[in-house]
């Protein structure tokens, strides 16, 4: 096929410039995919507790607005939501914050982290990808998710000691990490699970010690039975329980404070970017066709085709774009990986898919807009050789 | 036969509101083996002339036969295809296919109508050998003097025996001893291959090597030699009015 040949013997006698253009693809295709991936973990540092509790609704104290830490709901609650029709499961999560300090006794550089109170075995507490799940409500044990554990690259089994202040004394507690959870950070900073009397003791509080039988925790987490409608039992549960407000996991993250205005302007950058840079390759393409017009003229009067002509082209630039992206995607698959673990890197295969595709199709387009300009110019003008 | 006929070709262009008439009623023919020179003075039409008998232009007047065939009931991709397999052409500059040697850029013509094999090949560098690139077949477009490049599109116009060569202005960019050679080889073997040849010039010097001088002017056909005293005395007095120019 002539076409292939052409393109082929062009690309190969001229590596120099066609390398220089891989390069050009491949490095715009890495910052567009590594902002993309950036922004996401940044989304997803906000929303990652929420979407991986695993329950359908979420019971806030009444007028908070649904923020997590201004919200304080107790026992009696709890037991009231189980009685409502639908609801098949509750589970109290007591949001704190604490710093790991050491890690079976060595001291680390400390980890500031969100300390969670949950009830094992019940909604909000959190499935393991491995070791065990939280079983014991006062063991001094713990679950950490994976952002804890890549970063301080501790092993099952091991010893941590977290540091909390309480009154006006800085108290060290142990615990034994029993598992690994996924990544569930609450506003971007990562989690670690405690059973909920022994986070009652060591949460930060005003005095050592814990609450005592009146347990206080923030939200409560509700599993329904499967037939159940959301909208009516969280109707319901409004209606019998007094001063709670019930919302679903999605509308509880959406509504924290600052989360609209960061995916927004997350989604107006990511947008931009992708944007700016399809424009940058089409244009690229466009004008690297148009520099070919008295090669393309030549081409014509000597007898070839439009389409042999357009179809050497159309294979250049999509040659061009399959490496580019391909040294792309890899370079930016290597780096996630040389990232450290604090850099929040998220791949979401739908916006890596448009992104690719977006920048797949422009270079054919442009190339085919220019392609189209040049063979409307007679032959003759396309050699310069005015008539 | 007459290969190559145009028969009262007009072509008229509109600027800035004026008609212009690059070609007025202008016919032509060229036989097998003919060697004919398009000159006159710049703006003279002799380019669009020869773009009309090339099929790049549409007349708006009369018509074109090449081998009998009208070029005007062609649509586009059958006119290329007509192109490609009866028609050998030259430019004046931008001839050759930057990218691929001087081999593959004669082979080019061979691989577009489908018919490279062991004789085209063959046939490649038998030509390129008779225009002096034997040792340059695998040399890029950069690497060759004006000269050569000119040398190496007379070999792509002709290694596809087509019945038709046009050339345009093949010595435009060639000091004096080169455009002779270029000329003289390009005469050589259109009477050689009998086919029908017309070249463009501005050089009244190439004319020696012509068998039929087409002088043009504002359109028109002026003035056609056929003698070769007269035709020869054209290329000479322009020779020596150049010669007393630079001595002055």
């Amino acid at each position: 096929m002539l076409s292939l040949y052409l393109a082929t013997k062009e690309m190969t006698r001229n590596k120099r410039r066609f390398i220089s253009v891989f390069l050009i693809v491949a490095l715009i295709t890495l910052l567009v995919l590594f902002t993309s991936a950036l922004g996401d973990g940044l989304a997803q540092g906000a929303s990652e507790l929420f979407e991986r509790m695993g329950t359908e609704l979420l019971v806030y104290q009444q007028d908070v607005d649904f923020q997590l830490p201004a919200s304080r709901l107790g026992r009696a609650r709890l037991s009231q939501i189980r009685r409502v029709p639908g609801v098949a499961a509750v589970g109290p999560v007591g949001v704190s914050t604490a710093s790991i300090i050491a890690v079976d006794g060595v001291e680390s550089s400390g980890l500031d982290v969100s300390m969670l109170g949950v009830e094992p075995r019940q909604p909000g507490s959190p499935a393991t990808f491995a070791g065990d799940e939280l079983n014991d409500s006062r063991a001094a044990e713990t679950v950490i998710d994976r952002h804890v554990s890549e970063r301080l690259h501790i092993p099952l089994g091991a010893t941590i000691t977290v540091k909390v202040v309480q009154g006006m004394t800085e108290k060290h507690y142990d615990l034994r990490v029993i598992g690994y959870a996924e990544g569930r950070k609450v506003n971007f900073v990562p989690s670690i699970f405690v059973p909920l009397r022994r986070w009652d003791q060591i949460k930060p509080q005003a005095t050592p010690g814990g609450g005592g039988d009146d347990l206080i925790f923030n939200i409560a987490a509700v599993q329904l039975n499967p037939n159940a409608v959301p909208l009516d039992v969280a109707a319901q549960i409004t209606a019998t329980v007094s001063q709670v407000e019930v919302t679903d996991p999605i509308t509880a993250y959406q509504t924290t404070q600052g989360y609209n205005d960061m995916m927004s302007t997350i989604s107006m950058q990511q947008g931009f970017m992708l944007m700016i840079v399809v424009l940058i390759v089409g244009s690229f393409f466009q004008i690297q066709t148009l520099q070919k017009v008295a090669q393309i003229g030549m081409l014509e009067a000597i007898g070839a085709s439009s389409g042999m002509v357009i179809i050497t082209l159309l294979i250049q630039v999509m040659v061009t774009l399959l490496v580019g992206l391909g040294v792309g995607a890899a370079a930016m698959w290597g780096m996630a990986q040389a990232m450290p673990a604090s850099v929040p890197i998220v791949f979401s295969g739908s916006k890596i898919t448009i992104t690719l595709l977006s920048l797949l199709v422009s270079g054919p387009i442009s190339c085919l807009v220019a392609a189209r300009t040049i063979l409307k110019i007679e032959p003759l003008r396309a050699l310069g050789l005015s008539a | 036969m007459s290969t190559l006929e145009a028969r009262a070709v007009s072509k008229i262009y509109e600027m800035n509101g004026a008609e212009i008439r690059a070609v007025d009623n202008l016919s032509l023919h060229v036989g097998d083996g003919e060697f004919v020179a398009l000159v006159g003075p710049s703006g003279s039409g002799k380019t669009t002339m020869l773009a009309l008998l090339a099929g790049l232009l549409q007349p708006d007047a009369g018509e074109i036969l090449i081998n009998g065939n009208s070029l005007r009931t062609m649509g586009k991709a059958k006119l290329a295809a007509f192109r490609m397999t009866n028609i050998g052409f030259t430019f004046q500059a931008n001839n050759l296919v930057p990218y691929l040697t001087v081999q593959e850029n004669v082979e080019l013509m061979l691989r577009l109508n489908g018919t490279l094999d062991k004789k085209g090949r063959a046939r490649t560098i038998d030509l390129l050998r008779r225009l002096d690139l034997g040792d340059r077949l695998k040399n890029l477009p950069s690497q060759l003097s004006g000269g050569q490049q000119q040398r190496v599109a007379i070999a792509r116009a002709l290694v596809h025996e087509p019945s038709i060569v046009l050339a345009d202005e093949p010595t435009a960019s060639l000091d004096t001893g080169r455009a002779h050679q270029v000329v003289s080889t390009l005469a050589k073997l259109i009477h050689e291959q009998g086919r029908a040849g017309v070249m463009v010039s501005h050089d009244l010097r190439m004319c020696t090597y012509a068998d039929r001088v087409l002088q043009m002017e504002d359109g028109r056909l002026t003035r056609v030699l056929t003698d070769r005293v007269e035709i020869d005395a054209l290329a000479h007095v322009t020779h020596a009015e150049e010669h007393a120019e630079a001595v002055a």
